[in-house]
């Protein structure tokens, strides 16, 4: 379980995970549905950033494009829920599968490349994506998107149109998407990841056939992505070509830089802190893209490691060399 | 909580009970545009001008103070429904005055009328009073199915027979383009054409155009996208064989300073003329230029216009807009005499104006303008055309 | 036959404007391998600033040299004071140039404010050319030779000088560069103010046709990057080549296929990516 906080002890992880939850299920009875949403839009976006951080904090691999996964899942669930009236437990496992889909065709084009140019890539493929679904009017409705996507229906008493019931809806996909991912990444699967990430000449010469690997990586990071995808569909029960834009692959990107890669708490973090952001600071001034803007250099400048990085560098100071 | 929700709405319910005339506590109203980003440009004028007309009530209707709430919807659909939920559930507005990104109009539209809030949105979306239709929901500004058919009725009274069509392959151009065909026929439409929203280059689709088998060009595009295929059909000199026709508020008077000169005899019609002679119009051009230093244009207008019915509708239920439906049942039949002439809300919400005929000029300063043409009066969404 | 002289003549003038913007995009991704995610930025300042030299003295020359010189300047301070403290680290790089994308858009709103503006053309340029019945914007033809002229330029500096000779190495091999006393570091300078320049000429010189407004960083920017991905990055040629091609693509898409006009130029690159993935003319 190191991997989720570097340095730090199972056990204080468990007591870190167990008061963690407890707040996180507690949090309906003190707060009004509004902040209740934005929480719902932290975590949601939290579980976007984990996904990016797979390929990124553990593999080395610098997506621009990962956005479209999370709009791909949003737009076969919307439509599915919206024009067939399909059930979540088959309208959220088809968004994940065309997400991992996507993600697999396109990931056979972009990763013959690496650095850069894998950026570069990624974005380019990411705007076809987003050009199919700005293009396509007829079934996904073009910049005005599909508005109307039902909420889930439950065999539970309560409706999931309400915010409580629909928190906690969230907040089990999110939690189990944690899970799943906390559990890859101390598989041995997860220490090959690293292992390539760290040098793929040795992974190659250890007689690891490193592009599966790599591909694997990239198409499970894109499932995890479009869970996010598919709750942020039902939250918002709209989808527009927005979702799959560069300017949210570059966000997300920025979530988990800011929180630090290759820690699955720092991304989350760091998501959290851009939603609160966003929706905070727009309010009080015009020039938030400016501020954004700021942040995004601010970020490169001084907290290469993220958040993380920097509570982990500021505890080495204080315990001394 | 929700027995904490409970006790609030008794306590509120009883606080209006008690005070039965209007209650001193301001009237919030929330005023959602895109104040960042590249649509700014109209979401940051159009607000200026929803407070220049409560300015100009001094910020009190029925003796009650007026709280304006900004939130900045970035262009974004997700966020403006975030923000949306913030001026609703955070903020407790009263009722909204808010956007003109149809992507966010969409977006918003069944959040709004689950909620039962009053909305009066300049979102020329043509649903937003046919799939999407509402009894909290008001639109006031021309649907793209009202716009485009007055267009083509006006060129085809001008005697146009033969026609082509080019416009965004989004809805409100789609829809523009139905109106279109439904006016002159389909056989009438030598072609029709659907570039994407921001195509930097239109002279492929532009030197297809056959000068001699039309008599015009209807073109169905704004924001950047209107002065760049103007200077490009400009360019190609089509306009000395075609006139252009613009679909909408394709000449709005904010862009007119920015479009090139050979952009004069350009037509359109729509529900906002810059140079009309009334005096209404003349207190909202005056007065924005004073307070902005700018010329309004028709986004301006539609925000100033919105503003002018909300309050009409204030002071018709002597403030008291905590009774949501006495409040959208006066929305709904308020008439205000603007600076365009008469306006008011059909019996589906939508906008009901007056349309004038324009032809871009070049004005005494110098500056193009746009000329005032025949008055169209009371031109109503045609719903029965285009359910 | 005129149809496709006139179409073909459209894709040619679109794609050397593309050439402009990518050829600088290819450089300095060549020699840094920087992915410059403000190259849209330094088009639409470019452009601005040429437009308020126009409003200001009205010369189009003086436009094209302070806007295009400015943002060389802009581009420098830019490597030489952020970009170079991340040598070889891409995503520092991104977070940065993806910043100054937001910072500088915002910006132009602040100075310029929001609305289209729609620069004058030159006026010996104004006018049609006409031969027979053929009919054609001389400003558009202006551009296609300007977009040579500045390509030859370009390729007679690569292979021609020793700045060219030092540039070469640097692309090839960066450490046998500094070992063989190159000034690696202001040839880094050099190269990206370079590139700035290029995409602010762009900026200016498309200002004419395309108009300078807000979002258009963005969109140039994308198209800049399927120029060189198609072409190859880090190669003259293959920005020639990848302007040309997409430039025409771009115009037949629109032609024949107009339902399907981004796709047209998506779906080539996506061939060109499984085929070939460094493109036409990058080496693999």
């Amino acid at each position: 379980m190191t991997n989720l906080l570097p340095h730090m002890s199972g056990r204080k992880f468990a007591v870190i995970a167990l008061i963690g939850t407890a707040v996180l299920l507690a949090l309906p009875y003190f707060l009004p549905p509004y902040y209740l949403g934005l929480v719902i839009k932290m975590m949601i976006f939290a579980l976007f950033a984990m996904s990016l951080d797979l390929l990124l904090g553990y593999t080395g691999m610098a997506s621009l494009g990962h956005a479209a996964y999370f709009g791909m899942a949003a737009y076969v669930t919307g439509l599915l829920a919206l024009k067939l009236g399909w059930s979540v437990w088959l309208t959220l496992p088809a968004g994940i599968l065309m997400a991992a889909l996507t993600a697999l065709l396109l990931g056979l084009l972009a990763l013959r490349t690496r650095g850069s140019y894998f950026l570069m890539i990624t974005l380019a493929l990411s705007q076809v994506v987003w050009g199919i679904a700005f293009g396509w009017r007829s079934l996904t409705g073009g910049d005005d998107g599909l508005p109307e996507v039902p909420r889930p229906n439950l065999p539970l008493p309560w409706s999931m149109a309400d915010s409580t019931p629909f928190y906690y809806f969230v907040l089990f996909f999110v939690v189990v998407g944690t899970l799943l991912l906390v559990r890859i990444v101390s598989s041995p699967f997860g220490c090959a990841l690293r292992g390539i990430r760290e040098s793929e000449t040795r992974m190659l010469a250890l007689g690891y056939n490193v592009w599966r690997y790599k591909l694997a990586v990239f198409v499970l990071a894109a499932a995890f992505a479009g869970l996010a995808g598919c709750l942020y569909v039902f939250n918002n029960r709209f989808v527009s070509p927005d979702y799959i834009h560069v300017a949210r692959s570059a966000e997300v990107l920025l979530m988990v830089i800011l929180g630090g890669a290759g820690t699955l708490i720092g991304p989350a973090l760091g998501a959290a802190a851009i939603v609160l952001l966003e929706n905070i600071i727009s309010t009080y001034t015009e020039r938030w893209l400016m501020i954004l803007g700021f942040v995004y250099v601010l970020v490169a400048l001084f907290t290469p490691n993220g958040l993380t990085g920097l509570i982990e560098s500021l505890r080495k100071r204080r315990s001394g060399p | 909580m929700r027995s904490l929700i409970a006790v609030t709405v008794a306590l509120a319910a009883f606080g209006t009970l008690a005070k039965p005339a209007f209650s001193q506590e301001p009237i919030k109203i929330g005023v959602m545009f895109p104040y960042t980003g590249p649509i700014s440009a109209q979401g940051r004028p159009e607000r200026d001008a929803i407070k220049q007309a409560f300015d100009e009530e001094n910020n009190t209707i029925a003796g009650r103070k007026i709280e304006l709430l900004y939130e900045d919807s970035t262009g974004r659909p997700d966020t403006g429904l975030t923000k949306i939920k913030a001026l609703v559930e955070r903020d407790k507005v009263h009722l909204l005055l808010s956007e003109l990104v149809s992507s966010i109009g969409a977006a918003v539209a069944p959040y709004v009328n689950e909620q039962k809030m009053p909305w009066i949105s300049t979102v020329a979306l043509a649903s937003l009073t046919r799939a999407q239709k509402s009894p909290y929901i008001f639109r006031f500004v021309p649907s793209s199915y009202q716009y485009a058919t007055t267009a083509a009725e006006v060129a085809k009274k001008m005697g146009w027979k033969k026609v082509y069509f080019i416009g965004w392959n989004a809805p409100p151009s789609r829809e523009s383009y139905e109106a279109v065909k439904k006016v002159f026929g389909e056989e009438n439409v030598v072609d029709a054409m659907f570039p994407n929203v921001g195509t930097s280059d239109y002279a492929p689709y532009l030197t297809k155009m056959d000068t001699s088998k039309a008599d015009g060009v209807f073109t169905a595009m704004w924001g950047a996208d209107a002065p760049r295929i103007v200077q490009q059909y400009v360019e190609y000199g089509l306009n000395k064989k075609m006139p252009l026709f613009g679909i909408a508020s394709f000449t709005s008077e904010e862009l007119l300073g920015d479009m090139p000169a050979a952009s004069v005899g350009v037509l359109s019609a729509y529900t906002y003329c810059g140079t009309l002679d009334t005096a209404e119009n003349k207190k909202f051009v005056e007065g924005y230029q004073s307070r902005y230093k700018a010329v309004p244009g028709s986004y301006q207008y539609m925000g100033y216009m919105a503003a002018k019915m909300v309050i009409q509708a204030i002071k018709d239920i002597n403030g008291k807009v905590e009774d949501r439906e006495a409040f959208i049942a006066a929305l709904g039949k308020v008439k205000v005499k603007g600076p365009m002439g008469e306006t008011s809300f059909d019996e589906q919400h939508g906008m009901v104006a007056d349309f004038y005929v324009l032809t871009v000029e070049k004005g005494s300063n110098g500056q193009l303008q746009n000329r005032c043409g025949e008055r169209i009066p009371q031109v109503k969404d045609p719903y029965a055309s285009f359910p | 036959m005129m149809f496709w002289v006139i179409q073909t003549l459209n894709g040619i003038s679109f794609g050397m404007l593309l050439f402009l913007l990518a050829s600088g995009l290819s450089l300095i991704y060549g020699l840094m391998k920087i992915l410059n995610l403000t190259h849209g930025s330094f088009y639409l300042l470019g452009g601005y600033i040429g437009l308020a030299v126009v409003h200001l003295t009205g010369s189009l020359l003086l436009a094209v040299l302070v806007g295009s010189l400015s943002i060389a300047l802009l581009g420098a301070l830019m490597e030489r004071f952020l970009l170079r403290r991340f040598h070889l680290q891409e995503l520092p790089q991104t977070l940065l140039t993806f910043g100054f994308l937001f910072i500088f858009s915002d910006l132009a709103i602040v100075i310029w404010g929001g609305n289209p503006q729609t620069m004058p053309k030159p006026a010996m340029f104004s006018e049609s050319v006409q031969f027979g019945a053929f009919f054609y914007p001389s400003y558009r033809l202006f551009i296609i030779g300007f977009g040579f002229a500045i390509a030859g330029l370009l390729w007679w500096m690569q292979e021609g000088t020793r700045v060219g000779a030092m540039l070469r190495a640097g692309v090839d091999d960066e450490e046998t560069a500094r070992a063989l006393g190159i000034n690696v570091s202001l040839l880094f300078t050099m190269v990206f103010a370079l590139g700035a320049f290029l995409a602010a000429l762009g900026g200016v010189m498309g200002g004419p046709i395309m108009g300078v407004y807000p979002g258009a960083d963005f969109e140039v920017m994308l198209l800049g990057f399927v120029v060189v991905i198609i072409g190859g990055l880090g190669s003259l040629k293959g920005a020639l080549a990848g302007g040309l091609i997409v430039g025409l693509l771009d115009n037949f898409g629109k032609v024949f296929f107009p339902e399907f006009a981004l796709f047209t130029i998506f779906a080539p690159m996506a061939l060109i990516l499984a085929v070939r993935p460094a493109g036409l003319f990058g080496r693999e």
